[in-house]
């Protein structure tokens, strides 16, 4: 759990080029899409998408239901990613 | 179609134009180039970092000009012009293309030729009127020939005409380009500075090596300059205002 949280904070630094942030920097609780958290926009949301389609071979759906929730903190995306390669192995 | 339309369509066909002329009134300018001496980038502070992030080389020379030259003028029209674009953007994504990979969101957003018009106009929280051209090797002409006339149009709004151009990919096996990355941003208004008259005749040519946009720059800085290609001669020559 501890691993995957760092794996997807390294990751989203590194698809969205946040060059003055580091893993601890970010909160695993706070709003990613909100000016409080790390304030990234609708492209950013999709550049995530890619990156973690890329990275665990994941089905998103661009209009999903449970997108929203899902990509709303460190924490929700980490069990999002967890439930889903649970369900591909 | 009114006769008078006709007309007019059929006179501009017959009409044998083999040149046209007119003034350029430039109130400042700013350029940027690469050189040993500037840093890599220059500064585009003004732009937020969550965007700024997302720019590209090409992003940032043309944001720097643009920024530098309009200083605290607001309300202009913005005429941006490049030959290739962000070519190296467009590269990595056909790249990408051809390994079967996603293409990145981001970059497929700002590798549009009026990317830079979007970002501008954010950054500056300013809804501006924005053209977006290429046109070969004749881009610089051509957009500063729109930038010309729309200020004819209009001349009570200032027109921000910013150029920029990066080097081709080595991919693509061009040899006879030389050049470095470089944006210029020149400021049009009726209150001008100094005034260059432009002058483009069909002719034919030798196509020079150097890039239009270099032999503008010379007769900014002074000089009477005339660049070849693609059918065409333009030439320059600055007068006092």
């Amino acid at each position: 759990m501890e691993n995957l949280r760092l794996e997807i904070k390294t990751l989203i630094i590194n698809a969205l080029d946040l060059e003055d942030i580091s893993p601890e920097d970010i909160d695993n609780d706070a709003p990613l899409f909100e000016a409080e958290g790390l304030g990234l926009d609708s492209i950013d949301a999709l550049e995530i998408g890619v990156a973690l389609r890329k990275r665990y071979k994941l089905q998103i759906e661009a209009n999903g239901g449970g997108n929203r929730e899902n990509f709303r903190s460190i924490n929700t995306l980490v069990s999002y990613v967890q439930s889903q390669l649970q369900e591909t192995k | 179609m009114t006769d008078m339309l006709k007309r007019n369509i059929e006179n501009l066909k017959s009409a044998d134009v083999d040149a046209i002329r007119w003034v350029a009134p430039i109130a400042r300018w700013t350029v940027w180039q690469k050189d040993s001496t500037s840093p890599s980038l220059p500064d585009v502070s003004f732009v937020e970092s969550s965007l700024r992030r997302k720019l590209s080389s090409l992003a940032k020379i043309s944001l720097h000009v643009a920024n530098a030259c309009a200083g605290d003028i607001s309300g202009v029209h913005l005429v941006y012009a490049s030959r290739h674009g962000d070519l190296s953007r467009t590269t990595a994504m056909l790249v990408d293309l051809v390994d079967e990979q996603q293409l990145s969101p981001t970059a497929f957003s700002m590798s549009v030729l009026n990317a830079f018009a979007g970002v501008y106009s954010i950054s500056k929280n300013e809804q501006l009127p924005s053209t977006s051209l290429s046109s070969g090797e004749s881009s610089f002409g051509f957009g500063l020939l729109e930038a010309c006339m729309q200020l004819k149009s209009n001349p009570e709004t200032p027109v921000l005409f910013v150029y920029s151009d990066e080097p081709v990919p080595p991919v693509y096996g061009v040899s006879n380009e030389a050049f470095d990355a470089h944006a210029i941003a020149i400021l049009l208004s009726n209150e001008p500075l100094i005034k260059i008259t432009c002058e483009m005749a069909a002719a034919e040519t030798a196509r020079d090596l150097n890039p239009q946009s270099y032999s503008f720059l010379d007769c900014l800085n002074g000089k009477n300059t005339m660049w070849g290609g693609e059918g065409r001669i333009w030439t320059w020559s600055q007068h006092e205002s």
